[in-house]
C-alpha cells in the first residue's frame, strides 16, 4: 500500500513513533505509578483531545498554511455544547451542529482570507482567534453551563482503555489517513503545499483545494471542543488556549513540515501522545508542572534539528 | 514543408509592458508536422511570443487561432486544454513526489475519489518509454539530476498528448547522447503530426531538427526560411545588426598597468568551470553571453554570496577568500544586483536610508547616528548622481527604474569601492538614466576602480567595455577587445559555433 510518494510522506513519522516508544518503555521502567492501567488509561483519555487537533492543524501545515484559530474554535465549541445541550437531544444535535458550523464558517473566512486576499495564513487565523475568542468570552464570560449527560458518559464509555471518544479519534485518524494519501484531494494537497506555482500549472484548483482545506480544519478543531466538553462536562472560554500551540508541536515532533507537502497524519498522532506524556509523566515523577513547559520547548527544538539534519543528508 | 494543415497560427501580436514594446506585430504560423526553430539573441521577444502563444500571457493586440478558430487564452491550463503545451525551463518539479506522480500530476487515472497509485506509475512509465527515455517511475523528484529533471518535464507536458509542443532550449541541461535521443523523440512526434517550436541557440540543434527558422530581432519578426536553405553565418547575421541607438562615454585612458583582480581557474560547482581572467586597475571588463552561461553564479561567487569550489581568487596579487558578502565589502566590493527591487533596495524604506546603509558608521558616533552628518553625505548622493526626487524621505518604491538604479549607485559609491561588479546594471531603466549611469561607471572607472560589468544586452557589453570575455556553457568561450567587438563576432562565440577563438584570445 505504501506506494510512491506515500511511502517517503509516512517514513516522516518514524523518529516520532520511536520517541514515543523510548519514552513509554522509560517512564515504566522508572515510575510504578505510570505503569499502572488505571494511568495508562487516563493519559488515553487525555491524548484525545490533542490528537484531534492535531489533525485539523497537520491538515493546513500539508498545505503550507497554519491555524492559529484552532483554540477559539475549540473553546466556542465547549460553550455551546453547554449552553445548549443539557435538555434536550434536540437540543444536543442543535449544539453540535452549531459547532460544526462556527467552525466551518471560521475555516472558510480564513481560506478566503488566504486566498482571495493573500493575508499570511498566520496573521488572518490570529485574527479569526481573537474574534472568536471575544465571542466567547461575551457568550460565557467565565467556565459554566452544563453538558447533556448521556452524552458525555457516552463519549466515556469504554472498550478495554479505550474511550468511545478516543475510539472515534481514531476511526477519524484512519479516514484522513486514506484521504491524504490515497485520493487526488489529498494529492492536490500535498502538491500546493509543495508549490503552489507548479500545482496551478499542472491543473490543481489551488484556491478550491486551500478553502476546503481551512474548512475541514475548522470542522475537526469543532469537534475536539466538542470531546472536550464532554470530559469537562462545561463550557470555558479559555479552555482551548494552549491547544493552537500544542497542535503545531505536535504535528512538527510528527515530522510535518512547517513549509508544507510534508509528512503525514501518522505522524501527527504520535506527536500529539508525546506532547500528552510529557505533562503525564511529570506528573508522575512528582515535578514542577512549570518544568511541562521547558520539556516541551526542548522536545520541539530536538525534533526540528532532527528534521534538519535529515534533511540537509538528504540534500 | 509549407503544405501541412495549420495547427495554431497567432496574427500580428503585439506586446508592450508598460511603454516598453517586447513584441511588435509578429505572425508566426504552426503546421502539422513541422518543427520551428525560433532563434534570436537575448530579449528578441522569444519566450514572450511563446508565452502568449501558450496562454501564460496574454498580447496587448493581435489574434490567436487554434484550428482556425479564433482563441483568447484564459490561462495556459487553457492552451492546454486545447493542446498547446510549454516545456518551461526553470526547472521546478515537486521534489516530494514521485517521477509518476509529477508527470500525472492532475490527470491521475483513479477509481472514484481514490488514486489508483499503481497505474499511475505504470502510464508514466510508458509516456517516458514513448519519450525514450529510461527513468525509475518511482524515484523522488528531488533526486534527479538537472537532466533527468528535464525530461519529466517534456514527460509531463507530453502526457496531456498536445498537438503544439513549445521547447525552450530543451537541450541545456542534456549531454550529446541524451540530445540525440530527445530530437528522435521530436522527429516521431512530428511523424504523427505534432507541430513543434523549439526555442535555441544551439546551431546544431536546429539544424539536425527543424523545418523552418523563425528570427525575431528588438521583437519584431526579421527572417523566416527552411532550415535546408539557410547556413548559420546567415542566422548569425540576421539575429544580429542593431544599430548603436545610444552614445558611450569614449573608452578609458587610465593605464597603470597594475591587475586589481585575478581569477584562476575558478569553479562554482558545473555552473562555472575553469575561468581564469585578469582585471586591471581603472579599466571596464564585460562579461558577455547567452543568458544563463553561469554568469550569474560567477557574479554571485565574485561577491561572496556564493562560493567557489575551486580555483583561486586574486585581489592585489593576494589570494582572498570572500565568503560572504560581509566579506566582500570589507574588501572594498561593490556589486549592483540585476535584481534591484529584491537585492538592490529596500523598496518600503525612503531614499535617504536606502543611499545610507552602508554608510552609518561613517555618519554616527558611539553607534548614535549624527542627524547633520548624514544629511550631508545623502543630499551629497543625490546630487551627484541626479536623483530625481523632492525629497531625501521620498520612499523607494514610488520612484521610476532609472532613479531607483541610482539610489543603487548612490549606496555603493558612498563605501569608495575599488572593485565595483555589475550585473545587468541598466535593466528596466529609461535611456536619460542609462546614458548617465554609463558615464557614471566610467568616471569611475577613470578613478582607478576596476569594473565588471556582467550585461546580457550586447550594444551595452561592446559601447562600455574596455575588455570582453563570452561565457559559454560555463566556460570562457572568447576573449576580444572592446574596440574590435562586433555583435557577430560576440553572438559566434556565444552560440558556441566559432573555432576562430584562438585568434581573438591573443588580444
Amino acid at each position: 500500500m505504501l506506494t510512491g510518494s506515500v511511502r517517503r510522506q509516512v517514513r516522516q513519522a518514524v523518529p516520532a513513533w520511536i520517541i514515543l516508544v523510548a519514552i513509554i518503555l522509560l517512564s515504566s521502567l522508572f515510575s510504578s505509578s505510570f505503569r499502572t492501567i488505571g494511568n495508562i488509561r487516563n493519559f488515553v483519555t487525555q491524548s484525545v483531545v490533542l490528537a484531534l487537533v492535531a489533525i485539523a492543524q497537520a491538515n493546513v501545515l500539508f498545505i503550507g498554511g497554519i491555524d492559529m484559530s484552532v483554540s477559539s474554535v475549540i473553546s466556542i465549541s465547549t460553550i455551546f455544547v453547554a449552553l445548549f445541550s443539557y435538555d434536550s437531544t434536540l437540543g444536543l444535535v442543535g449544539s453540535i451542529a452549531l459547532a460544526l458550523a462556527v467552525g466551518a464558517l471560521t475555516g472558510l473566512v480564513n481560506g478566503i482570507g488566504v486566498v482571495r486576499f493573500r493575508i499570511p495564513a498566520m496573521i488572518i487565523t490570529i485574527s479569526t482567534q481573537a474574534f472568536l475568542k471575544g465571542v466567547a468570552l461575551i457568550l460565557m464570560p467565565s467556565s459554566g453551563g452544563r453538558v447533556n449527560i448521556a452524552f458525555s458518559s457516552f463519549m466515556r464509555n469504554r472498550v478495554g482503555i479505550f474511550t468511545y471518544a478516543a475510539i472515534i479519534t481514531f476511526i477519524l485518524y484512519v479516514i484522513f489517513y486514506v484521504m491524504y494519501h490515497y485520493t487526488t484531494f489529498g494529492r492536490r494537497m500535498y502538491a500546493v503545499g509543495n508549490s503552489p506555482l507548479y500545482a496551478a500549472q499542472s491543473g490543481v484548483p489551488v484556491e478550491r483545494t486551500t478553502v476546503i482545506t481551512y474548512v475541514v480544519s475548522g470542522l475537526v478543531a469543532a469537534f475536539a471542543g466538542i470531546v472536550l466538553s464532554t470530559r469537562i462536562s462545561t463550557g470555558n472560554p479559555l479552555v482551548g488556549d494552549s491547544y493552537a500551540m500544542d497542535s503545531v508541536a505536535a504535528a512538527v515532533v510528527g515530522g510535518v513540515s512547517m513549509n508544507g507537502g510534508v509528512g503525514s497524519v501518522v505522524g501527527a498522532l504520535a506527536g500529539a501522545v508525546i506532547m500528552t506524556l510529557i505533562n503525564n509523566v511529570i506528573n508522575q515523577f512528582g515535578i514542577s508542572p512549570y518544568y511541562q513547559y521547558i520539556t516541551k520547548g526542548l522536545v520541539l527544538v530536538l525534533s526540528l534539528l532532527i528534521f534538519q539534519l535529515r534533511r540537509r543528508r538528504s540534500v | 514543408m509549407q503544405q501541412g494543415r495549420v495547427i495554431v497560427e497567432g496574427r500580428n501580436l503585439v506586446r508592450k509592458f508598460n511603454d516598453n514594446v517586447v513584441l511588435n506585430n509578429v505572425s508566426i504560423t504552426c503546421r502539422e508536422g513541422e518543427a520551428i526553430a525560433l532563434v534570436g539573441e537575448n530579449g528578441a521577444g522569444k519566450t514572450t511570443l511563446m508565452n502568449i502563444i501558450s496562454g501564460g500571457l496574454k498580447p496587448t493586440s493581435g489574434q490567436i487561432f487554434v484550428d482556425g478558430e479564433e482563441v483568447k487564452f484564459s490561462s495556459s491550463l487553457h492552451a492546454r486544454s486545447l493542446g498547446i503545451a510549454f516545456v518551461h525551463q526553470e526547472l521546478s518539479l515537486l521534489d516530494e513526489m514521485t517521477v509518476g506522480e509529477n508527470i500525472m500530476m492532475s490527470i491521475e487515472p483513479r477509481k472514484g475519489i481514490f488514486l489508483r497509485q499503481k497505474e499511475i506509475h505504470s502510464k508514466a512509465e510508458v509516456i517516458l518509454r514513448d519519450i525514450g527515455f529510461d527513468i525509475d517511475v518511482n524515484r523522488m523528484a528531488g533526486d534527479l539530476t538537472p537532466a533527468e529533471r528535464q525530461i519529466v518535464e517534456i514527460a509531463k507536458a507530453y502526457s496531456s498528448s498536445p498537438r503544439l509542443m513549445i521547447f525552450d532550449e530543451p537541450t541545456s541541461s542534456l549531454n550529446q547522447a541524451e540530445s540525440e535521443r530527445l530530437f528522435a523523440f521530436i522527429s516521431r512526434i512530428k511523424a504523427q503530426g505534432v507541430s513543434v517550436i523549439m526555442i535555441s541557440h544551439r546551431m546544431d540543434d536546429i539544424f539536425a531538427t527543424c523545418d523552418t527558422a523563425f528570427v525575431l530581432k528588438d521583437g519584431e519578426f526579421v527572417f523566416s526560411s527552411p532550415v535546408a536553405d539557410t547556413t548559420s553565418d546567415e542566422l548569425i547575421s540576421k539575429m544580429v545588426g542593431r544599430e548603436f541607438k545610444t552614445a558611450y562615454p569614449p573608452r578609458g585612458t587610465y593605464d597603470s598597468g597594475r591587475i586589481r583582480i585575478s581569477l584562476r581557474n575558478v569553479c562554482v560547482g558545473d555552473a562555472v568551470r575553469d575561468v581564469s581572467l585578469d582585471v586591471p586597475e581603472g579599466r571596464i571588463i564585460g562579461i558577455g553571453g547567452l543568458e544563463g552561461q553561469g554568469q550569474r553564479e560567477l557574479c554571485r561567487a565574485l561577491f561572496g554570496i556564493e562560493r567557489f569550489s575551486s580555483g583561486d581568487y586574486l585581489i592585489d596579487g593576494q589570494t582572498v577568500r570572500i565568503t560572504s558578502p560581509h566579506s566582500a565589502i570589507r574588501q572594498s566590493i561593490a556589486f549592483v544586483p540585476d535584481d534591484r527591487k529584491a537585492e538592490g533596495l529596500v523598496l518600503p524604506l525612503s531614499v535617504e536610508e536606502n543611499i545610507s546603509t552602508l554608510v552609518l558608521d561613517k555618519v554616527s558616533r558611539f553607534g548614535v547616528i549624527s542627524r547633520s552628518r548624514l544629511d550631508d553625505e545623502v543630499a551629497q548622493g543625490i546630487q551627484e548622481l541626479n536623483i530625481k526626487v523632492q525629497d531625501p524621505q521620498q520612499l523607494v518604491m514610488y520612484l521610476s527604474g532609472g532613479n531607483q538604479q541610482k539610489v543603487v549607485f548612490s549606496k555603493w559609491i558612498k563605501t569608495d569601492p575599488k572593485i565595483l561588479y555589475l550585473h545587468e546594471p541598466t535593466r528596466g531603466v529609461d535611456v536619460q538614466s542609462k546614458l548617465e549611469i554609463y558615464s557614471l561607471v566610467r568616471s569611475l572607472a577613470e578613478k582607478g576602480v576596476s569594473v565588471v560589468l556582467f550585461t546580457s544586452d550586447m550594444l551595452e557589453l561592446i559601447g562600455l567595455s574596455d575588455e570582453i570575455y563570452v561565457m559559454y556553457e560555463g566556460r570562457i568561450s572568447g576573449h576580444l577587445k572592446g574596440d574590435d567587438a562586433t555583435e557577430e563576432k560576440l553572438m559566434r562565440f556565444s552560440a558556441g559555433v566559432n573555432e576562430l577563438d584562438k585568434e581573438a584570445v591573443e588580444c
